[in-house]
């Protein structure tokens, strides 16, 4: 069965058999958000190996956390939100930002008409992602947010725990970093 | 590079497939699962059956129901296990990044404390040690796990390598 995380209602009765332990609703929930959470994990730690953790992290926080969720939420922001806090800690431990070595290998690898097109390609996601990864965690969270997951402003908020106008604020200022250091001549 | 930072953002950042051993990772320490704990432990519990099993004959009544608490808070856990065993186990108030909690569960007269220590997984086992016990020195460590006496009672530290011994000791010593 897979999960429609669109159906409030279903996803209500998995969250309340995921409370009684069980184990096929946990499996189904995190079928169902795995990849957007790996996907924040990733863009924001810019290491793969560090994504596994985040995203390992998150999961086990849903599993033993879960009885905290309260149905009034959204169940996407509070998930988002134990994304966000794993990020955060994972930052504070002090892992080493790695750049991205697995896209530009995937491209030298490839058929040999497409490679110059490809190096290119990935030599533009990957100046995007270390520019990104430079910034700080309250800059680089509502950047991952509005671009990997596509959030709105108040769904951000939600998210972070701050107003709008704070998102749109951090946001405005993190356009202006990022366009700075990927075109300084500019 | 094309000067259009929303469309390099809106690429740069897309969202990607999780990998197929995620689930196996997050399955694999499921700390409520005592198949996953079974697994990847199973060597600590067997180095530990006979401790157990003494324990066990040891406790007044035994205690054969299971409970299991899951918890990243030191304080909270502690309180936890003292509550329901008895045991005082000296948990650092404050634990280094280093040190994660996962939670702790009572197994027939013994807590057992799951934990990771950097990036692998460890426990300490804790029971009521034989009466006329001796404290034992336990600041030499080697294998894969090493048991001493405390207080009454005992203690079993395993993990997966005898090089993560001095990280995981951090769970109740400073640096």
């Amino acid at each position: 069965m897979v999960l429609d995380a669109n159906d409030p209602q279903t996803i209500e009765d998995v969250i309340e058999a995921c409370r009684q332990g069980d184990t096929d609703a946990f499996r189904e929930l995190f079928e169902a958000y795995k990849d957007r959470v790996y996907s924040i994990a990733l863009r924001f730690s810019g290491n793969p190996a560090a994504a596994m953790d985040i995203a390992q992290d998150t999961f086990l926080k849903l599993l033993s956390r879960i009885g905290d969720y309260r149905s009034e939420a959204s169940f996407d922001s509070w998930l988002y939100r134990l994304v966000v806090n794993s990020c955060i800690d994972d930052q504070r431990r002090g892992r080493r930002m790695a750049p991205f070595l697995d896209g530009l290998m995937d491209a030298v690898c490839g058929p040999a008409e497409s490679v110059l097109h490809k190096l290119m390609r990935t030599e533009t996601e990957q100046r995007v992602q270390a520019v990104v990864a430079k910034l700080a965690p309250e800059h680089k969270i509502v950047i991952v947010l509005r671009y990997t997951e596509g959030l709105s402003y108040d769904e951000i908020a939600r998210v972070v725990g701050c107003s709008p106008g704070t998102v749109a604020s951090r946001l405005n200022r993190a356009h202006k970093i990022l366009e700075r250091r990927l075109w300084p001549w500019k | 590079m094309e000067m259009n930072l929303g469309s390099n953002l809106q690429h740069g950042l897309r969202g990607v497939a999780a990998p197929a051993e995620l689930w196996d990772r997050v399955q694999s320490i499921r700390p409520s699962r005592r198949r996953a704990l079974g697994r990847r432990l199973v060597w600590a519990l067997a180095a530990s059956v006979v401790l157990a099993t003494l324990a066990l004959s040891k406790l007044p009544g035994g205690r054969s129901q299971q409970m299991a608490f899951h918890c990243q808070n030191p304080a909270q856990l502690r309180a936890w296990v003292k509550a329901n065993t008895g045991f005082n186990v000296p948990l650092r108030a404050a634990l280094p990044a280093s040190i994660q909690l996962i939670g702790a569960r009572t197994v027939e007269g013994r807590v057992e404390i799951a934990y990771r220590a950097g990036n692998r997984d460890a426990m300490l086992l804790v029971s009521q040690a034989d009466p006329g016990s001796v404290d034992l020195a336990h600041n030499r460590m080697t294998g894969k796990s090493s048991s001493w006496v405390m207080d009454g009672q005992r203690f079993t530290l395993a993990c997966n390598d005898s090089a993560d011994f001095q990280l995981a000791c951090k769970l109740c010593h400073l640096d």
